[in-house]
């Protein structure tokens, strides 16, 4: 009798630990994830680094007492740079100022041009011109639009240390406002990340 | 005496079965409750700007750990800049993320889950203080939400 309750036992103990495994584990394992998520899985550069920079650079231009007083008369038209990316990395940078200028666009303290869809422009503006279908009186006519007063630029470089299974790496995001008239750097800021990676000892 | 025996074993399999669905449940489920702290900066009838604050704690363990002591917004230009102090009450390093959330004078929230979750490492015992802006000029409230990573 005592055999066949100890077998019982056992048998219980193995059901409750597969249990326990099996609990864990969903079929399909895909999930939605929280987009806004600070979940750092490697010391490449992710999508919080992203966002952390864009913010960061937002807040700081937004409360710089020179552009608090322009932006409190005007909203100053700007353009941005593409990001000199000068890290290891394939960073799509212009995700980043993407970003940026969202923020700002939103803040409704700066209006922007956006150089990257002028051919688009062109074209329209020669098929009002130019195709015969649309009234002059409402066609919208060449060399009017708003010239941008200031540029964002930007710089991204990355710093890695290695020693042993430690892999540390440091990330410094520049940003500039360049007045395009004076040429004068009207605002600059950092933002620094450091990410650190263990590797383990079996594998990868 | 088989009557009793049979009892007993039937009673070893219901306690391990759940112990096993109690596992399954701690198991998987992690605590992402936090603390949430909010500050409004309301103007009276009297033309005065006055403020308001208070503390929730939905995770009374990170509250042992981190203490939210002081919310504090002002306007720059005209935009509303919040700030929190914190405080580590552990010797250690602690590593938390925050996130804000701004709202407008009718208490709308301003870009729902457009902020981002930050990372901050606070050392033992250190006092912090973390800010962020809001994202346009019709923010007159803000909300700082913390949890573990």
């Amino acid at each position: 009798m005592t055999k066949i309750y100890s077998h019982l036992i056992c048998v219980a103990v193995t059901g409750s630990l597969a249990a326990l495994v099996a609990g864990c584990a969903t079929t399909p394992n895909v999930q939605y994830g929280d987009a806004t998520s600070a979940q750092a899985l490697s010391t490449d550069f992710g999508s919080s680094d992203l966002q952390q920079i864009a913010a960061t650079m937002v807040d700081s231009l937004l409360t710089f007492p020179p552009i608090v007083e322009v932006t409190s008369q005007r909203r100053p038209v700007m353009t941005v740079d593409r990001v000199k990316n000068k890290t290891m990395q394939h960073i799509d940078t212009e995700a980043l100022t993407d970003s940026i200028r969202a923020k700002l666009i939103k803040s409704g303290k700066f209006r922007f041009i956006d150089r990257t869809t002028d051919q688009a422009a062109i074209d329209e503006v020669k098929t009002q011109q130019e195709s015969g279908l649309v009234n002059q009186k409402s066609a919208v006519q060449f060399g009017q639009q708003a010239g941008a007063e200031f540029m964002l630029t930007a710089n991204l470089a990355e710093i890695t240390q290695k020693a042993g299974n430690v892999k540390d790496v440091y990330y410094k995001f520049t940003m500039n406002l360049k007045n395009l008239q004076t040429g004068i750097l009207e605002w600059s800021d950092e933002k620094e990340i450091r990410k650190v990676g263990k590797r383990s000892t079996f594998g990868m | 005496m088989k009557e009793k025996n049979s009892g007993k074993m039937s009673a070893v399999i219901v306690a391990t079965g759940c112990l096993a669905v109690g596992g399954m449940m701690v198991g998987c489920a992690t605590k992402t409750s936090g603390l949430e702290g909010a500050a409004a900066s309301v103007e009276t009838p009297e033309g005065n700007m006055q403020s308001s604050k208070f503390v929730i704690v939905n995770n009374p363990k990170l509250a042992r750990g981190i203490q939210i002591v002081d919310l504090k917004s002002v306007f720059v230009g005209d935009m509303l800049k919040g700030q929190v102090t914190l405080v580590s009450k552990y010797s250690s390093t602690l590593s938390f993320q925050y996130k804000f959330a701004w709202f407008n004078k009718d208490g709308v929230e301003i870009n729902p889950d457009a902020g981002p979750w930050t990372p901050l490492i606070m050392y033992g015992n250190e006092s912090k203080t973390i800010q962020a802006v809001a994202p346009n000029p019709s923010a007159r409230e803000f909300k700082i939400k913390i949890r573990t990573q």
